[in-house]
């Protein structure tokens, strides 16, 4: 039991070191060559450790595998920063520009109610002195309702109805 | 700026950029400028992480200082500049990533002319001795090998193995454990050999 914790314990402390093994031998091109910066403690773990050792390995090869990439860091140019500061104007000239219509409305309310009260007052006493007119007369009331399309008017009573469909018989 | 290997440098030490975010805090511009000029590599290495096309990375590494700027008042120096900066660029990418929800890979075809111009030109700053059609070819062969991975392991790698960034650097700005870090790293790590060898890389 004991044996095995302090494996585990040697196996973390390799894992650790090799990191910063590896950031102390970036032109390594070989797994030996990168296992050299560790303590020969270490070196002799890994050798004898075969989970310790794949891990070195598999550092090694992601390091091949990305030999070759580019950073991105170079890709912001010497215009970034000027660019980066227009922007900034140019927000903040619109928020100037926002801040100005907000900061207008209270100069207007108080005109503006005065101007909503005063048509308030002139539409109510003209409403209250304005004069009620009779409702028009209906003038179609009585009268027979017209046609356009129809040859004979329709019958008016029904004695007409009997009259019509014995003539037609 | 770069160093010779193409990773961006090591951010300015936070106790030179107290002072300029104290006179950034009192609007003088030429402080935020100064700021804007020490971190954009870096920024642009953090979005690079995330996003693949260069006109995102540019995006939103200028969204990221105009988010900065306004927010410049509240931020109370508890933590370094950098970190604050990093951690808004890495959630602006991701909230970019949720809007597109799907994350175009960017090849060599997908770059119009000026634009492989530039990314041939920026690595040929910093890879020397490779051919130009090799460093592209090494991009693409890494873009498809992270395929696999989760998006904040995807970042660990590039962060560490493109980017330079310390294991602590990368705590920092994802906001986790330093010992988190390590084992997600291995893992990734992994996962990626593993990958490489299916595909006979």
């Amino acid at each position: 039991m004991r044996d095995l914790l302090k494996k585990d314990e040697e196996c973390r402390k390799l894992r650790e070191s090799l990191e910063d093994a590896a950031a102390l031998s970036p032109d390594a091109v070989s797994l030996e060559e990168f296992l050299e910066g560790l303590p020969s403690a270490q070196r002799a773990h890994a050798a004898a450790c075969g989970n310790c050792r794949e891990t070195a390995t598999d550092l090694f090869a992601v390091r091949k595998i990305f030999q070759g990439v580019g950073s991105r860091a170079e890709e912001a140019g010497p215009w970034f920063a000027t660019r980066v500061m227009s922007a900034i104007a140019e927000r903040e000239e619109d928020l100037v520009q926002r801040v100005g219509l907000w900061n207008a409305v209270p100069r207007f309310a108080s005109r503006l109610v005065l101007a909503s009260a005063i048509v308030v007052v002139a539409a109510s006493t003209w409403l209250y002195e304005k004069p009620v007119s009779a409702p028009p007369k209906q003038a179609s009331m009585g009268a027979a309702p017209e046609y356009l399309f129809e040859l004979n008017p329709p019958p008016a009573n029904d004695d007409e109805v009997l009259v019509s469909l014995a003539q037609k018989e | 700026m770069t160093d010779v290997t193409g990773r961006a440098n090591r951010p300015a030490s936070a106790a030179d950029d107290r002072e300029l975010v104290r006179r950034a805090q009192r609007e003088e511009k030429e402080a935020f400028e100064e700021l804007v000029r020490r971190h954009q590599h870096r920024v642009f290495a953090v979005a690079g992480g995330i996003l693949r096309k260069r006109e995102d990375v540019e995006d939103v590494a200028q969204q990221v200082f105009v988010k900065a700027y306004f927010s410049l008042k509240r931020f109370d120096q508890r933590a370094a500049f950098s970190t604050w900066l990093y951690k808004i660029t890495v959630n602006e990418c991701w909230d970019l990533l949720r809007k597109k929800k799907v994350r175009p890979l960017l090849y060599e075809s997908d770059l119009n002319e000026e634009q492989a111009r530039q990314v041939v030109t920026s690595e040929e700053k910093g890879i020397r001795g490779l051919d130009i059609s090799d460093r592209l070819e090494a991009r693409q062969r890494v873009e498809r090998l992270l395929e696999g991975l989760e998006e904040r392991d995807r970042l660990m790698l590039v962060l560490k193995e493109v980017e330079g960034f310390s294991i602590e650097e990368i705590a920092e700005v994802l906001d986790l454990n330093a010992n988190t870090v390590k084992v997600r790293l291995f893992r990734a790590r992994r996962r990626i050999v593993k990958q490489a060898r299916k595909r006979g890389n």
